[in-house]
């Protein structure tokens, strides 16, 4: 069980600034599940509500007594620089407070990520990004055969992103590699990656197809009102996982 | 003859004078009325041989440290056409804080700021006072929130509070605070004590400052944030226009309610703590250090890094303290409007920010303990109300006045 865990989210945002969308239960930017190299503008703090398949958890240890379920979530995230994002994130669920006990509590997993990219992407090369998602204890190789933690997502990324623009259509291409430190999301690392595109009628409206590295998900999101954020997304092609979600850009 | 022409000489020479005299009285009188009208307070005006207008005022009326002093100079320089350089003394309950030096090129200004407000305040000193902010009361309803999720049998417990406040400074440096908590909302299993009516913070306060405004001191007593009764004492030192070094140290007991009645111990508690604070105006950057004995006795330090954006105030923190190690982060956001208008001898406002810092408390201990607690003595000490800092200050009151923000 995690306790409140602080987790620095750090995204730093290359090339084109386009309405910028989230990783639903991150709180930072990148695709549906998977993360990109997509950074924001600095000052943009945005906040939702997810309901996030189980096709897009990762194993949490005891919640639901280790049977997989989809989840609400709640985050919030904040890019301090164009360079550095950092969010909060919990996730909520079924769990013996009690061991003894039958009876269950609702309670959450909590977790602090952090998003850095060093490079911004340019014309002729990527944006790259490394992430830390659940921030939780410093020694992060070598925890795998049990879990001293409750750092469910805690995983370490890479990721680069490029964009074309195709007769006003933007195309984007993403590719991240995912090390994770607990040993039952093992089957999730490697590579993953998607692809994004965005409409030339519209450009708030996203398109999104990626590989998690189990599955392919589908999914779109849209920055309405200039506030307003809505994702939803069909996980494995299976499950139904959306979130809405409130942004604001602080103008310093 | 001589002695004509020398008389004719002195008259001519006191006709020429007598116009500039009375124009320059007309005037600085006119523009303390003027910056009055916009809502500034025990402002002073006075100006230098058509080289640069002085002036002093505190801005009550304006959201944050550097927004009132925007308006300020902006009208200085539309009631000073042709003069380009002002100088401007920002107080705070009637006490000097520091001095801004705004200077005019061609349309797009430059400000400075620094703790030496000595010249500023030297020029103004014998001038009219306009619109005294003496014995003004305010009356301000801060929400509160607390929110608890660190339990393992409920998904979390909040209690969501009104706290009435009555605020006003009756001398030069005085300040006096009442306010009462009353719960609106809450799920709480553990503690009783967020659920009755209370007192938040009640305590009277006396700024002090030395005459080239590098040290500053304050010294309060009454009933402190979180339930504490007793004295504190702060000292500041700006030892350059980016870092201060300071001091605090207080002595206290508690006071709770307990079943409806409060029980209170005498003073028992002493909490010291060394200071550290910078800011990088590049990065907007503040940080901050303290270290030394919080207020449950437990011997640590805390560093805490914010970013100001603005009215905002976005920050993180870690502290080692009592063998047990936390962290976490805060931030203060606006609140209410960026001007709010006090007229008459009591104004009911909305609060300036809101600000909330979360904790993790990783560990029990820490959490039971109450290790890393300190005193506070007002019921809006944030990183955005009150940062009188010269150099972030400066630097907004710059992006206001060439109109890069609003």
């Amino acid at each position: 069980m995690k306790r409140g865990i602080f987790l620095l989210t750090v995204c730093f945002l290359a090339g084109l600034k386009m309405t910028i969308a989230a990783q639903e239960y991150h709180g930072i930017t990148g695709l549906l599940q998977v993360p990109d190299a997509e950074a924001d503008s600095a000052g943009t703090f945005r906040g939702g509500i997810a309901w996030v398949d189980k096709r897009m958890l990762p194993d949490m240890g005891s919640f639901n007594d280790g049977i997989p379920f989809s989840a609400p979530c709640y985050t919030i995230g904040f890019s301090v620089w164009e360079w550095l994002q950092l969010s909060y994130s919990g996730t909520i669920g079924k769990i013996h407070g009690n061991k003894s006990s039958n009876e269950f509590n609702y309670n959450q997993d909590r977790h602090v990520n952090l998003k850095l990219l060093p490079l911004k992407e340019g014309r002729w090369w990527p944006a790259v990004a490394i992430g830390w998602d659940d921030i939780g204890n410093l020694k992060v190789f070598g925890v795998e055969e049990s879990m001293t933690s409750n750092n469910y997502f805690e995983d370490l990324y890479v990721a680069v992103s490029k964009h074309v623009d195709v007769k006003g259509y933007e195309f984007g291409a993403h590719l991240a590699y995912r090390y994770y430190t607990w040993k039952k999301n093992k089957d999730r690392q490697g590579i993953c990656g998607g692809i994004t595109v965005r409409p030339a009628f519209y450009k708030p409206l996203r398109g999104i197809v990626e590989w998690d590295g189990l599955g392919v998900n589908v999914g779109a999101d849209v920055l309405l009102w200039r506030h307003l954020f809505v994702q939803a997304a069909l996980a494995h092609g299976q499950g139904f996982s959306g979130s809405v979600g409130y942004q604001y850009r602080i103008k310093f | 003859m001589l002695v004509t022409r020398m008389i004719r000489i002195h008259i001519l020479t006191l006709l020429l004078c007598l116009p500039m005299v009375s124009l320059s009285a007309a005037n600085a009188e006119d523009t303390a009325v003027r910056l009055a009208a916009l809502g500034l307070e025990n402002v002073r005006v006075t100006e230098q041989a058509d080289e640069a207008v002085f002036a002093a005022f505190e801005s009550t009326s304006y959201r944050g440290t550097f927004r009132g002093a925007a308006v300020g100079i902006e009208e200085l320089g539309r009631l000073y056409p042709n003069i380009n350089t002002f100088k401007v003394l920002l107080m705070e309950n009637q006490m000097p804080q520091m001095a801004l030096t705004a200077t005019r090129v061609d349309g797009q200004w430059r400000v400075k700021g620094d703790y030496d407000y000595s010249e500023v305040e030297l020029a103004t000193s014998n001038m009219k006072r306009t619109n005294s902010s003496s014995a003004k009361i305010d009356i301000t309803a801060y929400p509160m929130f607390t929110w608890m999720n660190h339990r393992l049998d409920v998904l979390c417990e909040y209690v969501v509070s009104l706290a009435p406040t009555v605020e006003a400074s009756l001398w030069k440096g005085n300040r006096i605070t009442l306010q009462g908590i009353i719960p609106v909302s809450y799920y709480v299993k553990s503690l009783k004590n967020p659920t009755y009516v209370r007192i938040g913070i009640a305590d009277i306060a006396q700024d002090m400052t030395s005459r080239n405004g590098k040290w500053q001191a304050t010294l309060a007593g009454g009933f402190f944030f979180f339930d504490r009764l007793g004295v504190d004492l702060r000292l500041a030192y700006h030892a350059t226009r980016n870092l201060t070094i300071g001091a605090e140290a207080s002595y206290t007991g508690e006071a709770v309610v307990n079943d409806g009645h409060y029980d209170i111990s005498a003073p028992d508690k002493l909490s010291f703590l060394g200071k550290a604070d910078f800011y990088e105006p590049y990065t907007k950057l503040q940080a901050q250090l303290m270290g030394g004995r919080f207020v449950y006795g437990d011997y640590g330090a805390r560093l805490d890094v914010s970013r100001h954006l603005s009215d905002y105030t976005i920050g993180v923190y870690g502290i080692l303290t009592g063998g047990e190690n936390s962290a976490g982060f805060h931030f203060a956001i606006p609140l209410g409007p960026k001007r709010q208008m006090r007229k008459g001898a009591v104004r009911v406002k909305l609060p300036d920010y809101f600000d909330w810092e979360y904790s993790m408390d990783p560990h029990v201990e820490y959490f039971l303990e109450q290790m890393g607690e300190y005193i506070e003595t007002r019921p809006d000490e944030n990183r955005s109300a009150h940062y009188w800092q010269p150099v972030h200050v400066a630097q907004y009151a710059q992006r206001i006045l060439n109109k890069n923000i609003k």
